[in-house]
């Protein structure tokens, strides 16, 4: 893709970004919570389909659903921070006027995403779950770094985003729920468009002229980053707020099923495919 | 927890999260990322099992790659932490 085509493809996604900005404080919440609703799709919570799911009553389910709920937008809160403070410090030296527009509206775009997920953690789990991660990796290769931010970012959007949309359309959650859910998959439908064009011409702009051993670096901290994102949607302190016994012992039972990995391969294959193509991560 | 006891419990816990690991071979004082004796993935299941082990969570200002340079400093930081050494 030629400067001019990409230029225009940011103009577009910056039109857009302009026309419909999504307003969180149009959000009618709910007063309190309902035990008897979902606030998350059953398949996708960790639990499911485990010998400690299948003993919980449909209550507790529906309790473990809320958490799962609140543990699932407080990583995007910890992730949008971080991918914030990352695009920001980069905008300062930002050289490209599109690029730079653009990235503006990414960020207000986070920003809003933010104030809306903590509003429901806080208001139905009385809390944001604690934000675990320690940045290791930063490295002194401009290059590199950049590329692993950005690929970082996609795989972190694309999972979130097949959460989105499947519980957006599951016509079993509450109002609320699905409401977060579609407001979110509607904007970030514009940043893993322009994260696929952005990769792409990362890709074919420097990783040709890579050493073997930078590529194989890259492919290692992007995947040790997958399952970063994956561990952190098994959470002990999900399981002890739902109530469930032994909740550290169910944890360490459940992030290493084979169900866990069967299910986070089916979502890897479905919807990371794409960067197995450019040759950012391998074996998805 | 004394300083022995931290070691110990530290020593369980990276066995637990990376059950391939020669704990004979490990001094106190290896640098455990520089040497790729565990990952940053397993840094994330490290806190879960020092929580535990700790029974206290861990604060965001502990949450820095200097408090897992190796297993001493890691007793320190996690376990020893608000208590004498």
């Amino acid at each position: 893709m030629s400067n001019i085509d990409f230029d225009r493809f940011l103009r577009k996604l910056s039109a857009a970004s302009e026309r419909s900005p999504l307003d969180p404080r149009r959000i009618e919440w709910p007063a309190e919570v309902d035990p008897d609703s979902w606030y998350f799709s059953p398949e996708l919570i960790s639990l499911y389909g485990t010998p400690v799911w299948e003993a919980m009553s449909a209550r507790e389910r529906k309790r473990l659903s809320l958490c799962e709920a609140a543990n699932f937008f407080s990583l995007n809160i910890h992730g949008e921070k971080y991918l914030i403070g990352e695009i920001r410090r980069r905008l300062v030296a930002g050289d490209d006027s599109e690029l730079t527009r653009y990235l503006s509206h990414f960020i207000a775009e986070e920003a809003r995403h933010m104030a809306y997920f903590s509003e429901f953690c806080e208001r139905y789990a009385g809390k944001i779950y604690p934000d675990r991660s320690v940045r290791l990796e930063a490295g002194d290769d401009r290059e590199l770094d950049r590329l692993l931010l950005f690929a970082r970012i996609y795989v972190f959007e694309e999972i979130v985003d097949h959460y989105n949309r499947t519980m957006a359309r599951d016509e079993r959650l509450t109002g609320i729920a699905r409401e977060i859910n579609r407001m979110h998959h509607a904007e970030e439908v514009r940043h893993l468009a322009f994260g696929r064009r952005f990769l792409m011409r990362c890709v074919h702009r420097e990783l040709n002229g890579w050493s073997d051993s930078m590529r194989a670096e890259l492919h290692r901290q992007l995947a040790v980053y997958l399952e970063f994102v994956w561990t952190s949607y098994c959470n002990p302190d999900v399981y002890r707020d739902a109530g469930i016994d032994s909740p550290f012992e169910v944890w360490q039972a459940t992030s290493t099923s084979t169900r866990a990995a069967a299910h986070r391969a089916a979502i890897n294959r479905k919807r990371l495919g794409f960067l197995d193509v450019i040759g950012l991560l391998e074996a998805t | 927890m004394n300083r022995r006891l931290a070691v110990s419990r530290v020593r369980a816990c990276l066995a637990a999260v990376q059950p391939g690991i020669r704990l004979d071979e490990l001094d106190d004082d290896t640098p455990l990322l520089a040497e790729r004796v565990i990952s940053s993935l397993d840094v994330l299941n490290l806190i879960l099992h020092l929580e535990e082990a700790s029974g206290r969570k861990v604060s965001r200002e502990q949450l820095v790659p200097g408090s897992f340079r190796d297993v001493r400093t890691i007793a320190r930081v996690f376990l020893m932490s608000g208590d004498s050494e």
